[in-house]
C-alpha cells in the first residue's frame, strides 16, 4: 500500500512537471532572463545597430577597392609595398569593412591585424568574395580575432542613471505618466462605483447597460485613439456642440491635442470614458455580494441614502476599490498606445513611450533599459503600499 | 400625479444610467456616421463636390434616404478601405492569425499548468508560484528590449514565429485558470480516482469538460488582448504585408490622414468583431472581468 | 531516375539563371500624386532594365515616424535595401555603417557625378567617402493666393519682399478681415531661412549651439510673434489641416512658405485653387536665405543585394529622376535634368538653389535627431505661448550638448 502511494506521488510530480513546464520554460526564457538582461544592458550602452555589427556579410574585395581606390583586376599592377603604404588597417575595418569599432577594438586592430596578408591576397585574387565580419576579423588578424565574433556593449556602470537624473525629458515624462494615474485612477474608480451603484438599485435593463458600458473596454486603444482624434480636432463635433452651448458665453474652439497644458487631459478624459464601464462589472459583483439585511438595519438606524453609500456600501466595496486602482495605476504608468497615436508635443509624453523612443528610434537600448529598471522599481513600490493595503483588509 | 419617494433614487439611478449609456455612444454613434459619409458626392448640377464633414450642423437626415452633410450615406468606404489599401485583406488575415494562435495556445497551455498549480505536488511548486506572482509586477517595459534583442538574434523579427511565440502563456492567465480549478469540487476527481482514472485521463475526460467557462473566459481575454495589441506589433512586424489591423490604422494615419471617412471605416470595422463576440459570449466576458477581480 | 534528376536539374538551372532578385526600395508615402510618379518610375525599371536583368523592385513606403521605423528594421535586420535618406539624419547614418559607400560603384561605371549639383554631392560624403546620390532637391517659396489678396485689396507679395513689408501685408489682410493671413510650422527646419536672412546661424564654429546668439534669436522671435503677438499665423492643426500645403490649398490661410512638392499636389488634387497662387521668393532681412531640402536614395549596407541595388539606384536618378521631375514637381538634382526643366512655376525654386542653404545641422557626433525633435518641441510651446522665447533659448542652451551626445 505505501509503495504504490509513493509510487502514485512520483508520478503527480511528474505530471505536475510536464503541465507546468510549457509555462514555466516560456517564463523563464521570455521574462526571467529579459529582466536580468535589462538590468545588464541598464549599465552597458548597448546600441541594436551595433549589436548587429559582426554579422554583416561583407565583400572584401569590394571594401578593399573602395579603400584603395583600385579595381580588383588593376590591383596585380600595383607591388604589395605600393598596396600597403596606402593601407590604414582602422580606417579600412571601420569605414570600408564598416564595422564601428571602440577604443579597445581598435588598439587590438592596430597591433595584430594582418595587413600584408590580406594585401596579398587581395593583389593574386585569393580573397574569399563574401563572408561574415566575424570570419573575416578572425581570418586576417593575427591574435585576438576571437574578440570580434560577438557584441559586447561598453559597460558604463551608472552612466545611464546619472543622464536620466539630469535630463529634463525623464521628469517631464515621468510626472506625466504619474499625473496620468493620478487623475485616472480615482476618477474611473468613482464614477465606476456610481454607474454600479446606480445599476444595482433594482432597475430594469442591468444587462443592456452593462452591455454597452463594456463597449469601450473592447474596442482597441488604437481605434478609439482614431476616433478621438477626430472628436478632439479643432474643427470637430466637440468643440461644434461646446460653441453652439458656450458659444454665446465667449467659448473659442480648443485645439485639444495640439495645444499642450490640454492634451494630456483630452487624453485622460479618454482613458477614463473607455475603462470606467468595464470597472463598473467589477464593483457590480460586490455590490451584489453585499446582503440588503445590513442596509435594512441601516434604514432602521435612521441612515439616508447617502450615509449608506459612504459609510456601508463604499467599505463594503474596500477589496475592489483597492483592486481596481491597483490594476488602475499599473494601467496608467505603462499608458502607450494611447499616447502614441495621439501626442504631438515632447511635453506629453509619458514614461513608456519615452522608453520605446530610446530604445527604437534613437538606438539608445542601454538608456532606455535604465528608465525601464526605475519605471519597475517605481511600480514595484506602488503595488507594495497597495498590497499592504489589501493585507489590512483580509 | 406625485413620485413616491422611495422611487426618486430610481428615477436618479436611471438618469445617471441613461446619461453615461449617451455618453459612450455618442463617440461610436459619431464615427459611425463619418465611416458612411462619401467622401465626394454630385450635387444637383452634377459637380462632384467633396464632402466637409466638419460642417456644422450636420445636416442628418433619415428620410427619404439617410444623408449627412449633403451627401446620401452608404457603406462604400468599407470596400474602399480594402481598394485604397490592397494589403487590407492581409491585415486582417494576420489579425485573425495571430489572435487565434495566442488564443490556442494559451488556452492549452495555461489550463495545463493552471491544474498542475491547483491540484498537482511537484517539486518547488510553492517556488515558482512566488516566482509569478512577483512578475506579475514587472511591467512589460523591462521585458520589452531584451525580448526584442532575443528575437534579432534568432532571426525572428519580422516573423509570425517571434510574434507570438513570447506570447503563447501568460502568468495572468495562469493564475486564472488555477483560481478555477482551485474552486473545482474534488470529489469528482477522487471519485474518478477510486475508478481507476489515472491523472492523465481525470484531467482530459472529467476536469476538462467541465472547464468550460473558465476557459471560455480566458480565450475570450486573450483573443481581445491580441485582437487590440499594438505596442508589440508595432515593434516585431516592420514590413507592410505582416501588419496586423492596429498597425494598419497606424499606417491610415499617417498615409490618409485627410481622409477621415476611411479611418472611422477602418477603426469601426475592426471593432465590429469584438461587438459580435462580445454579444455572443457577453456572459464569460462578464465572466473574465470578475476573473479579474479575483486576481488581486 | 536519372533523367528524372537531369530534367530536375535543368529547370533548377533555368530557374535560377532567370530568378528575379528583389530589391525593396522604401521612402515615407508621399502625397497621391507622388505616390502615384514613384509607383511610374519603379513600373518603368521593372519594364526595362528589371526585365533584362532579373531584377524586380518593390516600392514599400514606410508610414509613421519615417526614422523611427527605419531604424527598427535596421536593427532588426530587416531593413529595405534601398532608402531615401534625408539629409539632416544624414551623417547619424553613416557613422552608424548603414549605408553603403558608393565609390566604388562609381568609379567602376564610370558614373557621372558632375552633372549633380555639387552640393548636392557634397552633402551626403562623410569621411571622404559618398553615401548616396541626391534623388531631387527642394527650396522654400512664398505661396500667396492672389484671390484672397484681390478680394481683400492688399498689393501682391513680389520677389522684393523684405520681412517688415511681408508682415505689413499680412496685417492689412488680417485688418481687412481675413483671419488667419499666414499659416506657419513650428517646425525647427522652417525657422532656419529666417536665422539665416537675419544675420544668425546655427551653430559656432566649434558646433556648439548659435541659437543663443542676438541675431538667431531675434529670428526666432520674430517667427514666434507671427502668431502670438501680430496674430497673422496659426499653424496647419490650428487651422484644420495636415500640413501646410494642404491649408493653402484648402483657402484656409492665404500665405505659405512651401516647396515645390506642393505644385504636384495642388495640380493633382486643388487644381482650380493652383490657378489662383502666385509664388514669390522668400522675404529677406540682412540677406536673402531659404532651405535646400534634399534627400538620397542610400544603399543598405546589410543588402544581400549589392550590385542589383545599385542598378535600381543607378536609375532612380537618372531615368527616375526625370519622371519624378516632371511628375511630382521636384527639382531636379541633376543639371542636364534641370535644363529641361522649363516648368515657369519652378523657375521660382531653382533660383533659391543659388542662396539657400542645406537642411543640415553639423554636431560633433553627427547626431542631431533627438535635438530636432526636442527643438521641434519647444517650439509647438511657444506657439501655444507656453514660454517666451529667452526661456526657450535657455532651455536648448542648457541641453543641447545633451541632445548631441551619442
Amino acid at each position: 500500500m505505501k509503495g504504490l502511494r509513493l509510487k502514485y506521488r512520483t508520478k503527480e510530480a511528474i505530471v505536475g512537471y510536464l503541465f507546468a513546464a510549457p509555462v514555466i520554460v516560456s517564463v523563464l526564457v521570455f521574462a526571467i532572463y529579459p529582466i536580468f538582461a535589462a538590468f545588464y544592458y541598464s549599465l552597458t550602452d548597448y546600441q541594436p545597430l551595433e549589436a548587429r555589427k559582426f554579422m554583416y556579410v561583407v565583400d572584401p574585395y569590394g571594401a578593399l577597392e573602395l579603400h584603395t581606390g583600385i579595381l580588383r583586376e588593376e590591383a596585380g599592377n600595383y607591388t604589395l609595398d605600393e598596396l600597403l603604404a596606402n593601407f590604414d588597417p582602422i580606417q579600412f575595418v571601420q569605414l570600408d569593412l564598416g564595422v564601428n569599432l571602440d577604443d579597445t577594438e581598435k588598439e587590438l586592430v592596430k597591433r595584430y591585424f594582418d595587413s600584408a596578408s590580406l594585401i596579398s591576397d587581395f593583389r593574386e585574387g585569393k580573397l574569399p568574395e563574401r563572408l561574415k565580419v566575424s570570419e573575416f576579423m578572425k581570418r586576417y588578424m593575427r591574435a585576438y580575432g576571437h574578440k570580434f565574433s560577438k557584441y559586447v556593449p561598453k559597460f558604463v556602470g551608472l552612466q545611464n542613471f546619472e543622464d536620466i537624473f539630469s535630463d529634463k525629458l525623464f521628469y517631464t515624462s515621468f510626472w506625466n505618466a504619474f499625473l496620468y494615474s493620478l487623475v485616472v485612477v480615482p476618477i474611473q474608480t468613482l464614477l465606476a462605483i456610481i454607474l454600479a451603484v446606480a445599476a444595482n438599485s433594482k432597475i430594469k435593463g442591468v444587462g443592456f447597460f452593462k452591455a454597452v458600458f463594456f463597449l469601450p473596454a473592447i474596442t482597441s486603444s488604437a481605434a478609439l485613439s482614431m476616433v478621438f482624434m477626430l472628436l478632439y480636432s479643432k474643427p470637430g463635433v466637440i468643440n461644434k456642440i461646446l460653441v453652439a452651448i458656450f458659444g454665446k458665453f465667449g467659448f473659442q474652439p480648443i485645439d485639444y491635442l495640439n495645444e499642450p497644458s490640454i492634451a494630456l487631459f483630452a487624453i485622460m478624459a479618454m482613458n477614463i470614458w473607455s475603462t470606467a464601464g468595464y470597472f463598473m462589472v467589477t464593483f457590480l459583483a460586490g455590490l451584489q455580494d453585499i446582503p440588503s439585511s445590513i442596509y435594512e438595519a441601516a434604514k432602521i438606524d435612521g441612515a439616508n441614502k447617502f450615509q449608506m453609500f459612504w459609510k456601508i456600501t463604499m467599505p463594503l466595496l474596500r477589496p475592489q476599490i483597492v483592486f481596481v486602482s491597483i490594476m488602475g495605476t499599473i494601467g496608467c504608468m505603462q499608458v502607450f498606445d494611447q499616447i502614441y497615436f495621439l501626442v504631438r508635443n515632447l511635453r506629453n509624453i509619458t514614461i513608456s513611450y519615452y522608453i520605446y523612443k530610446n530604445a527604437f528610434e534613437y538606438g539608445k537600448m542601454g538608456y532606455a533599459s535604465a528608465l525601464a529598471v526605475i519605471l519597475f522599481a517605481v511600480i514595484l513600490i506602488l503595488s507594495l503600499i497597495q498590497r499592504k493595503l489589501i493585507k489590512e483588509q483580509y | 400625479m406625485s413620485v413616491r419617494p422611495s422611487s426618486w433614487p430610481v428615477i436618479v439611478s436611471y438618469l445617471i444610467l441613461i446619461i453615461y449609456t449617451i455618453a459612450t455612444f455618442f463617440p461610436f454613434s459619431w464615427a459611425i456616421l463619418i465611416s458612411l459619409t462619401p467622401i465626394t458626392y454630385f450635387d444637383d448640377d452634377g459637380n462632384e463636390r467633396g464632402v466637409n464633414i466638419f460642417d456644422w450642423p450636420p445636416k442628418l437626415k433619415l428620410f427619404p434616404k439617410p444623408s449627412a452633410f449633403g451627401a446620401s450615406l452608404t457603406l462604400r468606404n468599407y470596400k474602399l478601405i480594402f481598394e485604397v489599401v490592397p494589403l487590407y485583406r492581409r491585415w486582417l488575415l494576420n489579425t485573425v492569425i495571430y489572435a487565434g494562435i495566442l488564443t490556442i495556445g494559451n488556452v492549452i497551455l495555461n489550463s495545463l499548468g493552471g491544474y498542475a498549480f491547483a491540484r498537482l505536488n511537484f517539486p518547488l511548486k510553492n517556488f515558482w508560484f512566488t516566482l509569478f506572482l512577483a512578475l506579475m509586477m514587472v511591467p512589460g517595459q523591462v521585458t520589452l528590449i531584451p525580448q526584442y534583442n532575443m528575437l534579432v538574434r534568432f532571426g525572428l523579427i519580422n516573423t509570425y514565429a517571434g510574434l507570438f511565440l513570447p506570447k503563447l502563456t501568460s502568468i495572468f492567465g495562469l493564475f486564472m485558470m488555477r483560481q478555477f480549478f482551485l474552486n473545482f469540487p474534488k470529489e469528482l476527481e477522487e471519485a474518478a480516482r477510486i475508478d481507476g482514472f489515472g491523472i492523465l485521463r481525470t484531467y482530459f475526460r472529467i476536469v476538462l469538460p467541465n472547464a468550460l467557462p473558465a476557459i471560455s473566459a480566458l480565450s475570450i481575454y486573450t483573443f481581445l488582448g491580441a485582437w487590440n495589441d499594438f505596442q508589440w506589433p508595432l515593434i516585431i512586424m516592420s514590413s507592410k504585408e505582416n501588419y496586423t489591423l492596429t498597425l494598419g490604422l497606424n499606417f491610415f494615419r499617417s498615409s490618409y490622414y485627410t481622409y477621415w471617412q476611411y479611418m472611422m471605416a477602418a477603426s469601426i470595422f475592426m471593432t465590429i468583431p469584438m461587438i459580435i463576440i462580445f454579444l455572443s459570449f457577453q456572459k464569460y466576458f462578464v465572466e473574465s472581468g470578475k476573473a479579474v477581480a479575483i486576481k488581486g | 531516375m536519372r533523367r528524372l534528376l537531369t530534367v530536375f536539374f535543368a529547370v533548377w538551372v533555368v530557374v535560377g539563371l532567370f530568378a528575379v532578385v528583389r530589391i525593396t526600395i522604401s521612402g515615407w508615402p508621399g502625397n497621391p500624386v507622388e505616390e502615384a510618379t514613384i509607383k511610374r518610375a519603379v513600373d518603368t525599371f521593372n519594364n526595362t532594365i528589371g526585365k533584362q536583368k532579373g531584377i524586380e523592385v518593390v516600392w514599400e513606403p514606410i508610414a509613421g515616424d519615417y526614422k523611427q521605423v527605419l531604424m527598427t528594421r535596421l536593427s532588426g535586420g530587416t531593413g529595405p535595401d534601398l532608402f531615401y535618406v534625408d539629409v539632416y539624419v544624414f551623417e547619424e547614418l553613416a557613422r552608424a555603417n548603414v549605408l553603403l559607400p558608393l565609390d566604388t560603384y562609381v568609379k567602376r561605371d564610370n558614373f557621372d557625378l558632375n552633372d549633380f549639383y555639387p552640393s548636392l554631392i557634397e552633402a551626403f560624403k562623410y569621411q571622404n567617402r559618398l553615401y548616396g546620390i541626391a534623388k531631387d532637391f527642394s527650396t522654400l517659396a512664398l505661396w500667396f493666393n492672389k484671390e484672397i489678396f484681390d478680394k481683400y485689396k492688399v498689393p501682391y507679395l513680389t520677389n522684393d519682399e523684405t520681412w517688415d513689408s511681408f508682415l505689413k501685408k499680412l496685417q492689412q489682410l488680417k485688418a481687412a478681415g481675413f483671419e488667419t493671413p499666414l499659416a506657419l510650422a513650428p517646425d525647427f527646419n522652417r525657422i532656419i531661412p529666417f536665422i539665416i536672412s537675419f544675420g544668425g546661424r546655427l551653430v559656432k564654429p566649434d558646433l556648439s549651439t548659435a541659437l543663443g546668439e542676438p541675431n538667431s534669436k531675434k529670428a526666432i522671435q520674430f517667427y514666434i510673434d507671427l502668431v502670438t503677438k501680430y496674430k497673422v499665423a496659426k499653424e496647419p492643426s490650428a487651422l484644420g489641416s495636415g500640413w501646410l500645403g494642404e491649408a493653402l490649398a484648402t483657402e484656409k490661410c492665404a500665405v505659405a512658405m512651401e516647396g515645390p512638392w506642393t505644385i504636384g499636389f495642388m495640380r493633382g488634387s486643388f487644381p482650380d485653387t493652383f490657378k489662383k497662387m502666385g509664388i514669390v521668393e522668400m522675404p529677406k532681412g540682412i540677406k536673402k536665405a531659404t532651405m535646400i531640402y534634399t534627400v538620397a536614395w542610400s544603399i543598405n549596407r546589410a543588402t544581400p543585394n549589392r550590385d542589383a541595388a545599385w542598378e535600381v539606384l543607378k536609375f532612380l536618378v537618372t531615368e527616375g529622376q526625370r519622371i519624378f521631375v516632371e511628375g511630382a514637381g521636384v527639382l531636379a538634382s541633376r543639371k542636364s535634368i534641370a535644363a529641361q526643366d522649363k516648368d515657369p512655376v519652378k523657375q521660382v525654386f531653382y533660383k533659391g538653389a543659388e542662396y539657400g542653404v542645406p537642411w543640415r545641422v553639423p554636431t560633433p557626433t553627427g547626431i542631431f535627431s533627438i535635438a530636432n525633435d526636442q527643438i521641434g518641441s519647444l517650439l509647438k510651446d511657444l506657439f501655444a505661448g507656453k514660454l517666451t522665447v529667452d526661456q526657450a533659448v535657455k532651455i536648448i542652451e542648457d541641453n543641447y550638448n545633451n541632445w548631441v551626445k551619442k
